[in-house]
């Protein structure tokens, strides 16, 4: 029970949303706009489990004085002012608190930690992007075009630098790209027929 | 006021997240700390008045009769908060299986239709005479060659390939060594496309620093 | 910290049974894998040998081994060892092996890896080159890296629309929540300090040469934002010019459907380019949806609208903001399939009853999957046409789709928002961050052709 019910279930609604995926049929949309409609909100519960899984881990992490302990406080007083200030008010996530949080604590900082990758790039580049055979030599030198044809002002390095720059990334790194998508989308296939079929089942114990 | 007050506190919150580069301290862990509070928070508020009460609790309460399907939702969702103790997680299961049976169709779907069937067929028509079309004949060959030695190339590093003599082995062969050439062309306009991405965002930090901020600009 | 193997919940040190579920914890401070029965190294979130997910076995046990190509070369970086041959699965599914041939991961090289915040599939392959070709990367400390990580991994709390590290996620939607959150649980657990001290202490000459390429990028941007001005020699696109033409011949009235999906890690990018869209739509009357598939992406939508709006006193304000849609490719398949019922209560669902109204889908992705998520569950099926304004780090990942004609355009990062409002003759925040955005550019091309400088210099001083 405990292991064909979620296999039942998985096949039954995956088999049914690919029919519907392929096919026209009135009756066979309804229902899979219907299992589509569920979903959605099954994956909004979801993400209220992800939430609990963190808070449980920060309160037992508060109370065992584990290392670091301030800092979950610090976490949890910030996600309850947000949900205090969201959840109380008929404005929710548009309300003052919850806008003010959002524009002046959670924008800079997201904005400004991905922004520090832009430093340790600059010294990888010094340190990693070397030429050392024939396929990096291809690597470094795509990565140059790249990286000055795409700067405004590239023209004054080269006059045809830009139009070069569009070649590689339209011509063979979109090859390329196209080999990684190509392989990808078969990965996805396989992966997705294993589970359907049952073969795969990680959804169970 | 309240947007002077923010702007500094977003300066400092920036400062401290910055400080990071001269080495790891405790102001960056805080600053850590509190923009994942502050990113789960508002997932949450954003989950519940987007999805749970539009699609869920607000027709229930209006008119449970004639959304009485929406019973099932509601109850797999709360089967997917079991999965929160270990005694109970199985009952979590059943929603799981519906999301991955859902999800494992549309990617079937999405891959064979949205991904390979355009993506082959591009790659093949301008083989195809008189079907040569933006670009020229030369790029299209280039990308044509670029693309089957790419997958030439995972498919022959992958141990696809069992023999190691005969035709079918040479060409393979040479088709992974010029794929691995464009592939390494990709992976250099990829990082190339990073640094662009990153620097961006720094350009946007530094600009709010002195501009918004210290009012230089 | 000690996972249990049973339920994942982690545990103090010397912890002799889970404060979860009892069961006995395993003796060392490694983990054991419960498929292999290999123990590994603490902080590892994948067996080492059989690539077992080795968090909540309850959950996802049995899931990994067939994972598809795109692995997550960030999470192999915190992994200990590389990969046993003989454990490769046949096919396509598995993880591409042209990504490991690239040379054994040398320990310093993984910091790089893990620099990169993970989730963008295309990061990966990129820095899985870099592993092979890099001598010695400098220090830094791991930690941040793997804070790095985890801040991504906690943003992505919503399992479903969790942007996958691994292709398998695609089919696995409540999984990839579950796993994060639990990885996050783990990262953030971790006692990460000690590594980062004794990397410090072994070379800190190497960490004053990083803060001297730090100082000099950063003193190129703030020169440039000091001497900006919006008349900067900027070549055009073909990609821009493309879309820009599919907005420009819209017919008045003709609905144009947005999606936001990005968040503030990349707005710098984004948010540029969808004031000059917004801009450049409302110019032609056209009506506007936006919604989005990140809880961010529809607050950043509001103040980007809210913002554009004011300066268009002549446009009936024909537009809507529907927020957040759940659920990664589910959630595009149900906006495909319900857009009209969703519009119904409101004046615009009048004039779109369903996707067969909308002329134009918009697609703002700040990462690919995202992109890839629009295009094959809606552009393909549906046979709507669609532009996309990506993130730069997506541009290479998203051209194949450009090539093929199912994007009719494409913008390319900040720079893409700056030629967009050249187009509009209206210069707005990218054209002015266009000279910082350039010298930042010229000053890491030096660095790397000063890298190459050095390694060539020691190579011939190492032969002589």
């Amino acid at each position: 029970m405990k292991r064909v019910l979620p296999a039942a279930i998985a096949m039954a609604a995956g088999f049914l949303v690919l029919v519907d995926f392929f096919f026209d049929n009135f009756y066979l949309n309804a229902l899979g706009v219907t299992l589509i409609n569920w979903v959605v909100i099954i994956a909004a519960f979801a993400l209220i489990l992800g939430f609990l899984n963190v808070l449980s881990f920060h309160l037992r992490k508060i109370i065992q004085r584990q290392e670091g302990w301030l800092y979950s406080i610090a976490l949890l007083m910030v996600a309850g002012t947000v949900l205090f200030g969201g959840l109380t008010s008929v404005q929710g996530y548009r309300a003052p608190l919850v806008r003010t949080v959002f524009d002046y604590v959670q924008t800079p900082l997201q904005a400004s930690i991905f922004s520090l990758l832009a430093f340790y790039i600059a010294s990888a580049g010094y340190r990693a992007l070397r030429v050392r055979n024939f396929e990096s030599f291809l690597l470094v030198v795509a990565c140059l075009v790249v990286l000055v044809g795409q700067a405004p002002l590239a023209r004054y390095v080269w006059e045809q630098l830009p139009a070069l720059k569009d070649w590689v990334l339209g011509v063979p790194s979109t090859a390329g790209a196209r080999g990684i998508l190509i392989g990808v989308a078969l990965g996805s296939l396989a992966t997705g027929v294993r589970v359907l079929v049952g073969f795969d089942r990680p959804y169970s114990e | 006021m309240r947007e002077l007050l923010g702007t500094w506190v977003a300066a400092l919150l920036t400062l401290m997240v910055f400080s990071y580069l001269i080495s790891d301290n405790p102001l960056y862990r805080l600053a850590e700390h509190l923009f994942i509070g502050s990113a789960l928070g508002y997932a949450i508020v954003v989950a519940i008045q987007d999805v749970l009460l539009p699609r869920l609790f607000t027709p229930l309460a209006r008119d449970p009769v004639a959304y009485w399907h929406l019973l099932i939702p509601l109850l797999l969702g709360l089967l997917l908060l079991a999965k929160g103790r270990i005694s109970t997680a199985w009952l979590g299961n059943i929603s799981v299986g519906l999301l991955f049976g859902v999800g494992a169709a549309l990617a079937i779907g999405g891959a064979l239709v949205g991904s390979l069937l355009y993506q082959v067929r591009d790659t093949m028509l301008p083989l195809l005479p008189g079907k040569g079309d933006g670009g020229s004949a030369i790029d299209n060959l280039i990308l044509v060659v670029g693309t089957l030695g790419s997958l030439a190339y995972f498919y022959f590093t992958a141990g696809g390939e069992r023999e190691t003599t005969g035709l079918r082995y040479g060409a393979l062969r040479l088709g992974s060594v010029v794929g691995k050439w464009f592939i390494m062309i990709t992976l250099g306009a990829l990082f190339a496309n990073a640094v662009i991405a990153r620097i961006s965002l720094l350009v946007g930090r530094l600009q709010f620093l002195l501009g918004d901020w210290l009012g230089i600009l | 910290m000690l996972y249990c193997p049973h339920c994942g919940t982690s545990n103090r040190e010397g912890s002799r049974f889970c404060n979860n579920c009892g069961e006995p914890l395993p003796p060392s401070s490694g983990q054991k894998c419960s498929r292999c029965g290999h123990l590994n190294p603490p902080g590892v979130f994948s067996c080492v040998r059989c690539k077992a997910s080795l968090l909540a076995p309850s959950i996802d046990e049995g899931l990994r081994p067939e994972e598809p190509s795109e692995e997550p070369e960030w999470l192999q970086g915190l992994e200990e060892a590389p990969w046993e041959p003989e454990e490769v699965l046949e096919g396509v599914e598995e993880e591409p092996e042209w990504l490991r041939e690239l040379g054994a991961p040398a320990d310093e090289v993984r910091v790089v890896a893990e620099e990169e915040v993970p989730g963008e599939e295309e990061t990966a392959p990129w820095l899985e080159a870099l592993e092979g070709l890099v001598e010695e990367i400098p220090l830094e400390p791991r930690e941040k890296e793997g804070l790095l990580v985890e801040i991504t991994g906690a943003l992505r709390v919503e399992p479903i629309f969790a942007i996958p590290h691994r292709l398998g996620e695609v089919a696995s939607p409540p999984l990839a929540g579950a796993d994060q959150a639990a990885r996050f649980e783990g990262v953030v657990g971790q006692p990460l300090a000690p590594v980062a001290t004794e990397e410090r202490a072994r070379a800190p000459m190497t960490k004053v040469i990083s803060w001297l390429f730090y100082l000099i990028l950063a003193a190129a941007v703030v020169v440039g934002i000091l001497l900006a001005g919006e008349n900067i020699n900027l070549p055009l696109t073909q990609a821009t010019a493309d879309f820009y033409e599919t907005i420009e011949s819209l017919q008045e009235g003709s609905v144009a459907l947005l999606s936001h999906d990005y968040d503030p890690g990349t707005a710098a990018e984004i948010t540029p380019q969808v004031s000059a869209i917004l801009d450049h739509l409302m110019r032609r009357g056209a009506k506007i949806v936006n919604l989005s598939l990140t809880p961010e992406g529809q607050a950043l939508a509001d103040r980007a609208l809210e913002s554009v709006v004011s300066d268009h006193d002549g446009y009936i304000q024909d537009y809507i903001n529907l927020g957040y849609v759940a659920g990664n490719e589910v959630g595009a398949r149900f906006i495909a399939e319900g857009l009209g019922p969703r519009l119904s209560p409101y004046p615009l669902g009048a004039a779109v009853r369903g996707l067969e109204d909308v002329d134009l889908i918009i697609v703002l992705a700040g990462s690919q999957e995202l992109l890839r998520r629009w295009v094959e569950q809606v552009q393909a099926p549906y046979k709507v046409a669609m532009v996309a304004g990506v993130s730069a780090q997506v541009d290479p990942a998203a051209r194949p789709y450009y090539r093929s004609g199912q994007l009719e355009g494409l913008l390319s990062g900040l720079v893409g928002a700056a030629e967009y409002e050249r187009l509009n003759q209206h210069p707005g925040v990218a054209l002015s961050r266009m000279l910082p955005q350039a010298a930042a550019h010229l000053v890491i091309a030096l660095f790397i052709l000063l890298g190459n400088f050095a390694y060539l210099v020691e190579r011939l001083g190492g032969r002589g």
